[in-house]
């Protein structure tokens, strides 16, 4: 049986100082310090600190430098997420989620977590400055900057396997989850595709590498579990652009998931959709919203993307029968990621437009097209790539994604709920409840572990190796039976 | 789940048990024509809330990489 | 530490080595044998060798510490980095050390190769002349490579948190619940 596929996103975000001096790793720093700075602001007291501490309702990540102007922020904080500085850009990695749905929960709050630092920079800024940030994954000139998931896996899952096996996937669900772009800005892709269904397609260069910022490759090597090493691989996944649509962001996830339960339960069954080409596939699709495009496998088929999606959802639906649905989210996402998968095929194969309020790369070329329609406008119009940015931009006042009507999968206040409290179904929820409970007692905080100061030497490192552990379940009742951190350190080894 | 045959190149989708309704796809098509019947009024918003000078606008956005 | 704008390199370091690790010192008569065929010289050069290949290997377990320039971008530097001759007579003094202890307690007597490549770990982990991480005046010390201002380091040692900010660390157990 397949590892529960507990999940994150981490977004970089694109980043504009209005009136600023052009350093973004500045701006960026700025951005996050003004939000994490708020929060001390909020009440918590400062009163009984010790320096390098932090009361704050966060703690910084690793064995971190005290503030100082210039460094870079790097915070934990009680939704379990970081929020972090990284290169020039502002940058989120939701806490681990426990199945897709909850995913699109955290990413939103991430989108809440940045619109609210943009207010909270504001206020420090000079008059007539602005920070603004963009969700998207490239600046139409060349630069690109990722939005990475990551899934848990079975060490045991020889990677070579995964990395074939995952290959079709990566090219192709791009159709129900690449975010639109107008033209292309590399010279491997072609001058005279004026849409392409991606942002980040075209930066791929190999198929399989550790790189992401050079060489770009589909599936990425990276192998920091996080985790206990001997048990987990965390599957560091690089190939996919930011979306704004929640529907996009449930089926990324929730797709992707369920190919890699089914590689780790060796359940894909045959025929091996492997592309011949990767490399060249992927750009392919990515520059016909047409949908048209056919590409080739290594057992010699010629298949569209969608028909490729058609296979691997004919077999996910079989993996569910026989196997169920307890890897992929449990009973009610599984299904709900079967159902939907298939209406976005169906919407994708009779019109596009039919699925605008699901994709991102629908909704935006509706919207282009509508826009070119009434002004007459050529695809080369400035208009259009202004469209296309402002598209991702996260200001309500200047978004145009939130002025269109896409569906949404989760409510307003749950969103606002997890920009504070973290998930209750992974370690992530320890992470989160210890920092809200005890955060000046905490030294540092970590993917896979607390550090506490109890006031006494030594300081006492609680490791958290296993994503599946620390839940609600798990802690909830230890948690609120302890009144200080070093009852509950006393209580975690078994004492008190 | 029931065993059922994923429809490929054909009209809304039907499942066993739900046939009359097929709630997923005319959901998504209502959403669709939602979407268009109020694209002009969105039009005449985005008309509005467009940075002026789209020239300069994407023109200056220019990022470092990342990742 | 004091900057050196040139530090040593293999060779270099492996001249530094021999000037504190010499013939005469007591070596593990194992090691002599194997490494040397009974002539102590040899066996040094070659517990010289052993030591400077680990010492500036740039893998995953020899990186010290990742810097950000204030451009955004990253780089890693490794130990060798940070190679000195102050490092070298440390780690040799530590392998000293080393094998006295293990004198003391019975095992044999001698340096061995060990002893070296162990001293290199322990002298990067306490050396308190390497740049302090914490303190952001210290990191203008580091010689990055590009040349631009570093606005950010993170320690990369392996096994790094045994000890921070000169308090001990302990592992807490947690039974059931993580």
């Amino acid at each position: 049986m397949a590892v529960p596929k507990v999940c994150g996103i981490e977004t970089e975000f694109g980043i504009q100082h209005l009136g600023g001096d052009g350093n973004p790793v500045a701006s960026s720093s700025l951005l996050v310090n003004a939000y994490v700075g708020g929060l001390a602001r909020a009440g918590w007291d400062f009163e009984d600190e010790q320096p390098g501490n932090d009361a704050r309702g966060f703690a910084r990540e690793g064995a971190l430098p005290p503030e100082v102007e210039t460094h870079l922020v790097n915070a934990v904080l009680t939704n379990g997420a970081r929020y972090y500085v990284d290169h020039a850009h502002p940058e989120y990695s939701t806490p681990e989620c426990p199945d897709a749905l909850e995913l699109v929960r955290y990413d939103r709050a991430g989108e809440e977590i940045l619109r609210r630092s943009m207010r909270a920079a504001a206020q420090v800024l000079p008059p007539g400055q602005r920070i603004v940030v963009y969700k998207n994954n490239s600046d139409g000139k060349g630069n690109s900057y990722g939005c990475h998931e990551n899934y848990l896996m079975d060490r045991a899952v020889p990677f070579s396997r995964i990395a074939r096996q995952v290959m079709a996937h990566f090219v192709t669900r791009q159709v129900f989850c690449g975010a639109g772009k107008v033209g292309t800005e590399t010279a491997q892709a072609g001058a005279d595709v004026p849409y392409q269904l991606s942002q980040r397609a075209e930066f791929f260069e190999e198929e399989v590498g550790l790189e992401t910022t050079l060489k770009r490759p589909i599936v990425n090597t990276r192998d920091e579990p996080h985790a206990d090493p001997q048990r987990y691989r965390r599957l560091h996944v690089i190939v996919g652009d930011a979306n704004l649509c929640e529907v996009a962001t449930f089926l990324k996830v929730g797709t992707t998931a369920f190919v890699l339960a089914m590689i780790e339960d060796e359940a894909l069954g045959s025929p091996e959709l492997v592309p011949a080409n990767p490399v060249q596939a992927i750009r392919q699709v990515a520059a016909d919203p047409s949908l048209k495009t056919t590409i080739d496998l290594t057992d010699g088929r010629r298949i569209s993307a969608l028909g490729v999606q058609w296979e691997l959802l004919e077999r996910a639906v079989k993996y569910a029968e026989d196997q169920g649905l307890g890897a992929v989210g449990g009973e009610a996402v599984g299904r709900e990621v079967l159902r939907r998968w298939e209406e976005v095929l169906h919407g994708l194969e009779t019109d596009p437009t039919e699925v605008a309020g699901q994709v991102d790369w629908c909704a935006k070329l509706q919207l282009i097209e509508a826009y070119r329609d009434r002004h007459g406008l050529d695809w080369d119009d400035q208009r259009l790539a202004a469209l296309d940015l402002q598209y991702h931009d996260l200001r309500p006042e200047r978004s145009l994604f939130q002025r269109l009507p896409t569906e949404h999968l989760v409510g307003e206040e749950a969103v606002l709920e997890a920009v504070g409290s973290p998930p209750r179904g992974t370690r992530a929820y320890f992470r989160g409840q210890c920092l809200a409970r005890w955060a000046s007692a905490i030294t540092s905080a970590n993917w896979d572990s607390l550090v506490f100061d109890l006031g006494t030497d030594p300081l006492r490192r609680v490791p958290m190796m296993d994503p599946l552990r620390g839940t609600a379940e798990h802690v909830g009742a230890l948690l609120d039976s302890c009144a200080t951190p070093a009852q509950l350190v006393a209580r975690l080894s078994g004492r008190g | 789940m029931a065993e059922r045959e994923l429809k490929r190149r054909t009209a809304p989708s039907t499942r066993e048990g739900d046939e009359e309704e097929p709630a997923a796809s005319a959901q998504g098509e209502r959403q669709g024509e939602k979407l268009k019947a109020e694209l002009d009024d969105l039009l005449d918003e985005i008309d509005e809330v467009l940075e002026e000078n789209a020239e300069e606008f994407v023109r200056n956005y220019v990022q470092k990489g990342g990742e | 530490m004091k900057i050196k704008i040139e530090r040593p390199d293999e060779q270099a370091a492996a001249q530094i080595f021999a000037r504190y690790l010499t013939p005469d010192l007591p070596l593990d008569p194992g090691e002599v044998e194997r490494l040397g065929g009974g002539d102590p010289a040899k066996a040094v050069a070659a517990m010289i060798d052993a030591t400077v290949a680990e010492m500036y290997r740039a893998d995953e377990e020899n990186k010290f510490l990742e810097v950000t320039y204030q451009n955004g971008d990253k780089e890693i530097l490794y130990f060798r980095d940070f190679a000195s001759g102050a490092m070298i007579e440390n780690i040799v003094r530590r392998a000293k050390k080393l094998a006295i202890k293990r004198a003391i307690a019975g095992e044999g007597s001698g340096i061995r190769t060990e002893d070296l490549l162990e001293s290199i770990r322990r002298e990067y982990k306490e050396n308190e002349d390497l740049p302090n991480t914490t303190n952001p005046d210290d990191w203008a010390r580091i010689s990055g490579k590009k040349g631009e201002r570093i606005v950010y380091v993170r320690t990369l040692l392996a096994d790094r948190d045994e000890t921070r900010g000169g308090r001990s660390i302990e592992r807490v157990g947690t039974g059931q619940y993580l």
